[in-house]
């Protein structure tokens, strides 16, 4: 892994399953989309280079989309030095056990539900 | 530091049509606005609206008294004049190609022409006024470093070129509508924005949310009015 943001998504499941969570290098990030007026998509260069990429369909507060993607920008380009960390876009759940890891934040909270598939 | 172009269409928007007694004849027993005149929407950057998710209402103001209106929308006696009726989106409101189409609630045409619970028969001076939201493909942002290239179109019109959000070795384009003459100014302003040295963040090549225009200060000169968005296609 480089020195670089690395960004973390998991829906409300319990990270013990398939497209619970991921992460992605920032640079694998190719771009987001609304696809209505309460969803928004993020999507990711798919890890095992197949032809389509991964996407996180995230449903967000209506017409959030803008300042979604304004924080996840934010997030995105954050300076990471010195910190071990990885950067939550959004981690939907709310009862993993203390000793789970570094999952220390929501992260962008007007992203109330996910789902992530990957290529 | 990776920069992120932000493009977001005129939303939220309005507009009215005022129903002519040619438009009742023309759109006897089909579905009102898709024939011979249209309720075209127009003048909100230049794409077309064909999504439904965009529609976020659609209300009938009648002129008159009207009985040919919806068991949804009264008790069988029909609106009075000057009532405003919201119409179900999901059964009776269709859009392509930006031009809004609305079921009567009577009359002889097919089951997909006529909607008894949820259509309206419009009448001549009814007004019909839609309303748009943030909907399908309304708003994207791209990595810079996705940016493949931008290329002249026209003496008022620059495509943006960017790796495809869905598939690999494919293009998603915006074609964005400038003053004329303004394409070397305009990647000047993005190549400024590349090398900059502000902090990450999103980056406004054009924003119509929220009432108003927003476009990156760089870009400001270059009189910026809409952009056609057209990424690879399906989800």
């Amino acid at each position: 892994m480089e020195n670089e943001n690395y960004l973390f998504f998991a829906d409300g499941g319990d990270n013990d399953q398939a497209n619970d969570a991921i992460m992605f290098p920032a640079s694998r990030f190719h771009g987001a989309v609304s696809t209505d007026n309460t969803t928004l998509e993020f999507f990711f260069k798919d890890a095992a280079g197949a032809n389509s990429n991964d996407d996180i369909s995230c449903t967000i507060t209506a017409d959030k989309h803008e300042a979604v993607c304004n924080e996840f920008a934010s997030l995105a380009t954050r300076t990471k030095t010195n910190t071990n960390n990885f950067t939550v876009i959004s981690d939907l759940n709310g009862g993993l056990p203390s000793n789970e890891g570094p999952i220390s934040a929501v992260g962008i909270t007007a992203i109330t539900a996910m789902t992530i598939t990957t290529a | 530091m990776e920069k992120y172009l932000y493009f977001r269409k005129f939303r939220p928007a309005s507009q009215s049509f005022t129903i002519t007694s040619t438009n009742v004849t023309n759109w006897a027993n089909i579905d009102q606005g898709s024939a011979t005149s249209f309720m075209e929407v127009v003048g909100v950057g230049g794409d077309d609206i064909d999504s439904d998710t965009e529609i976020a209402s659609v209300t009938v103001t009648s002129a008159a008294s009207n009985t040919n209106v919806g068991t949804n929308y009264s008790d069988n006696d029909g609106v009075i004049a000057g009532e405003v009726t919201t119409l179900d989106l999901g059964d009776a409101v269709d859009i392509t190609d930006s031009k809004l189409r609305i079921e009567p609630a009577s009359g002889s045409g097919s089951g997909a022409n006529k909607d008894a619970a949820n259509g309206y028969t419009l009448a001549a001076d009814d007004i019909v006024t839609v309303t748009l939201q943030q909907g399908l493909e309304t708003c994207a942002m791209y990595p810079v470093s996705g940016l493949m290239s931008i290329t002249p179109a026209a003496t008022g019109s620059t495509v943006f070129n960017f790796k495809s959000l869905k598939a690999n070795g494919t293009i998603d384009t915006f074609t964005v509508a400038h003053a004329d003459g303004k394409y070397e100014e305009i990647v000047n302003a993005i190549n400024a924005i590349q090398m900059g040295k502000d902090k990450g963040g999103i980056v406004k090549v054009i924003d119509g949310g929220e009432g108003g225009l927003v476009i990156d200060a760089g870009l400001a000169g270059c009189g910026i009015t809409g952009f056609v968005y057209a990424p690879t296609a399906s989800y």
